[in-house]
C-alpha cells in the first residue's frame, strides 16, 4: 500500500519536474510595457494617442538651446535629424525589442557600461551615492534564472526519488519487530530544540517559496490584491522567525555538536549504505548519531549559519555590504535555502514514513528497544552500561508482547 | 513609438540641486528620501569634476519589474516604470536590481522592514485615476496626464536635465554637442535602455 502510494507519486513529482524543465528552456525573461499591474488591462490611463504624443514631443522643445539659434555653419545637418517613430500597432513584445536593439544607432553618445560612484549632498544615505551599478542587470538575469528553475527542478528531483525509493523499498521495518518496551532517546530541551528550529525552518521555507515562486504560481490564482497581502505577510513573518530559528541553531549546536564530531564508525556506515539497501543486511554499529545524521547535523548548522549571514545581509542594506554584498547575498540564500529544502525533505521522509519506530524519538523521546539495538547499538550498549536501561531477554517478551505495543510503556 | 526617457549633459549640470528641490516640493517626497539627486563624480579634481543628475531612468527591459516577487511594477506604453504602492511588500529586491539606486524606503533598518517602496514615476503618478487625490498622495502629480514632462527637467537652470521622448532628446543633446564640439555622451544609457539581454 505505502509502496504503492510511493510509485504513484513519483511519477508525479518526476512529471512535476519534466514540466518544470520545458519551462526552464522556454524561459523568455523579458520586461514589456503591460500599462497596469494586472497584465494588459488599462487601469493607468495614460494617454497615449499621437495628439497626446505630439503636445509632450512639443512641450520637449521648451528645453531646448535658448542662446543663438541654429547649428555651427561647419555641423553637418544630417547628423541632427532623427527620425521619430510612432508605431502603436507594435505588439509590447516587438516594442522592447527594439528599443533595446537601437543602441547601434547612437553609439557615439553612450558611455560605457559601468559602475559609476560620486558624492551627493541631498541625503545622507549611502544608497543614493552610487549613479550606476550595470551589475543590478547581472543580478536580476541570475535571480530569475537558475534559482527559480534551478529550484523547481531540485524539489521535484528530491521528491520524486524519495517517493521512488518509497516505492523500491517501503516502509524500513524494524527487524525484529517492536518489542512494546522503550528507551529514553531526547530529552525534552531536545525535543523542545527541534520542534522549535524544524517549524520555524518550515515557515521560513513555506514564506521564501511563496518570494521566489508565488509572482508566477499563486498571483495568477489569487489576484494581484490578495496575494500582495499573503506577501506581505510573509516578508514579515519571514523576518520575525529569524529569531527561533537562529537560537534553535545556537542551542542545537551547544546540545548535539559533542554527539556529531566525525569518528572512523562514519566512514565504515557510510561504506554499507548505513544499511538503508534491504532489510537483510544489518546496520552499520553507531553511536547516539549515526553518520546520516551527523551530514543532517553539520548540513542544518552551517547551511543554517550561512542563512542567517546572507538574510541579515539583505535585511540591513550597506550595514557591511554595498550592492554587490547584497545582490550576492540573495544569491546565496536561496541557492543554500533550496539545498537545504532538499535535505530537510530526506530528513522528515526517513524520519515519518521512510523509517517504522524513528518519529516517536524526536516527539516523545523514547523509542522502542529493538529499534534502539538496531540502528545505533553502540549507543544502545552504552545505555544498558551505564544502567540507564535494564537488559532483559528480548526473545521471550518480544513473543509475549503485541506489536505497536509502544502505548504501554508508561 | 514615444519612447520617455532623461538624459543628463554632464558638461552643463552645475551641482545646484534644484532638480532634487523641486521633485520633493512637487510630489511631496517623504523626509528622508530622494527621488532625483545631484551626484558629484571626481570631487575637487581640477579638470575631471562632473556633476550629474541621476533619478529612475525608466530602464528598458527593466529589472525592477523582473525581479519584484508581487509584481507592484510595470511600464506604459512611454517606457514610464511605475508602481502600485498598494501591493508593494518592501522587500528590497527593486532596489538590490536597479542599476541607478532609484527605489527607496521611508524607514531604513527597522529590523529590516522598510514601507513602501518610493521612486520617480517620470511625473506620470501611478495606477490611479491621474491627479485624483489618492494618487496625489502616494505618487505625487501626474504632469504627464497634463501634457507636461517632468519637472525637474522643465525648471533646469542650465538645460542640463532633459527629459522626454528619446529620439528628439538625442536629436537636441546631438545639437548641442555639434555646436560646442565636446560633450562626454548619455550616462548610464547603455546600462538603461540597452539591456545585454536583448529578446533573450
Amino acid at each position: 500500500m505505502v509502496r504503492a502510494i510511493g510509485a504513484i507519486a513519483a511519477i508525479v513529482f518526476a512529471a512535476l519536474f519534466v514540466i518544470v524543465l520545458v519551462q526552464a528552456f522556454n524561459a523568455r525573461d523579458l520586461v514589456v510595457p503591460t500599462n497596469a499591474v494586472i497584465g494588459g488591462g488599462k487601469a493607468d490611463p495614460v494617454s497615449e494617442t499621437a495628439a497626446d504624443y505630439q503636445k509632450l514631443a512639443e512641450r520637449l522643445q521648451l528645453q531646448r538651446w535658448r542662446g543663438e539659434a541654429g547649428p555651427s555653419p561647419e555641423a553637418d545637418p544630417n547628423a541632427l535629424r532623427v527620425q521619430v517613430r510612432y508605431q502603436p500597432e507594435e505588439s509590447p513584445y516587438d516594442r522592447v525589442v527594439d528599443w533595446l536593439g537601437r543602441s547601434g544607432e547612437r553609439d557615439e553618445l553612450l558611455q560605457p557600461r559601468r559602475f559609476i560612484q560620486g558624492q551627493t549632498w541631498v541625503a545622507a544615505n549611502p544608497v543614493v551615492d552610487v549613479l550606476a551599478q550595470p551589475q543590478g542587470r547581472d543580478w536580476r538575469a541570475f535571480r530569475n534564472s537558475w534559482p527559480i528553475y534551478g529550484g523547481g527542478l531540485f524539489i521535484f528531483g528530491v521528491c520524486a526519488l524519495l517517493a521512488a525509493f518509497l516505492a523500491y523499498r517501503g516502509r524500513i521495518r524494524i527487524r525484529e519487530g517492536e518489542s512494546g518496551e522503550s528507551v529514553p532517546r531526547f530529552g525534552i530541551v531536545e525535543r523542545v530544540n527541534h520542534w522549535m528550529t524544524a517549524v520555524s525552518f518550515i515557515l521560513l521555507a513555506l514564506t521564501g517559496l511563496i518570494t521566489l515562486y508565488g509572482r508566477s504560481l499563486l498571483r495568477p490564482i489569487l489576484g494581484p490584491d490578495t496575494f500582495a497581502d499573503l506577501a506581505l505577510g510573509s516578508a514579515w513573518l519571514h523576518i520575525a522567525l529569524l529569531v527561533p530559528f537562529a537560537l534553535g541553531l545556537i542551542i542545537m549546536f551547544l546540545v548535539w555538536i559533542r554527539h556529531n564530531l566525525p569518528s572512523r564508525l562514519d566512514w565504515e556506515w557510510l561504506k554499507r549504505g548505513g544499511g538503508l539497501g534491504s532489510d537483510h543486511s544489518l546496520n552499520p554499529p553507531a553511536r547516539k548519531f549515526n553518520a546520516g545524521q551527523k551530514l543532517v547535523f553539520w548540513a542544518v548548522i552551517l547551511g543554517g549559519a550561512l542563512l542567517v549571514a546572507s538574510g541579515l545581509t539583505m535585511m540591513f542594506p550597506f550595514l557591511w555590504a554595498g550592492y554587490d554584498g547584497m545582490a550576492l547575498g540573495q544569491s546565496i540564500h536561496v541557492i543554500t535555502a533550496m539545498l537545504m529544502i532538499g535535505l530537510i525533505l530526506g530528513h522528515i521522509y526517513i524520519g515519518s514514513i521512510g523509517m517504522e519506530g524513528a518519529f516517536p524519538a524526536i516527539w516523545t523521546g523514547r523509542v522502542d528497544r529493538n529499534w534502539a539495538k538496531e540502528h545505533h547499538s553502540l549507543w544502545y550498549e552504552d545505555l544498558l552500561q551505564r544502567g540507564a536501561v535494564s537488559p532483559r531477554p528480548a526473545t521471550e517478551e518480544r513473543s509475549a508482547a503485541p506489536r505497536g505495543g509502544l502505548a504501554s510503556r508508561a | 513609438m514615444a519612447r520617455m526617457k532623461f538624459l543628463c549633459d554632464a558638461e552643463r549640470c552645475i551641482d545646484c540641486n534644484a532638480c532634487s528641490i523641486a521633485c520633493k516640493n512637487e510630489h511631496e517626497v517623504p523626509w528622508g528620501m530622494v527621488r532625483r539627486r545631484v551626484i558629484v563624480l571626481n570631487d575637487g579634481e581640477q579638470g575631471q569634476e562632473k556633476s550629474m543628475s541621476i533619478a529612475c531612468m525608466h530602464c528598458t527591459d527593466a529589472p525592477c519589474i523582473a525581479v519584484c516577487p508581487v509584481q507592484c511594477i510595470y511600464q506604459n506604453d512611454y517606457g514610464i516604470v511605475l508602481h502600485d504602492k498598494d501591493l508593494c511588500i518592501g522587500c528590497g529586491y527593486c532596489f538590490y536590481a536597479c542599476p541607478f539606486g532609484a527605489p527607496q524606503f521611508p524607514r531604513q533598518s527597522n529590523f529590516g522592514s522598510r514601507g513602501k517602496m518610493d521612486k520617480c514615476t517620470f511625473c506620470a503618478g501611478g495606477p490611479e485615476e491621474p491627479n485624483s487625490p489618492e494618487e496625489w498622495r502616494k505618487y505625487g502629480r501626474n504632469r504627464i496626464a497634463e501634457g507636461k514632462l517632468p519637472l525637474c527637467a522643465e525648471m533646469c537652470s542650465t538645460r542640463a536635465l532633459l527629459a522626454g521622448d528619446g529620439d528628439l532628446l538625442v536629436e537636441i543633446y546631438r545639437e548641442r554637442v555639434v555646436r560646442r564640439g565636446y560633450g562626454s555622451g548619455a550616462w548610464g544609457w547603455e546600462t538603461a535602455y540597452y539591456g545585454p539581454e536583448t529578446g533573450s
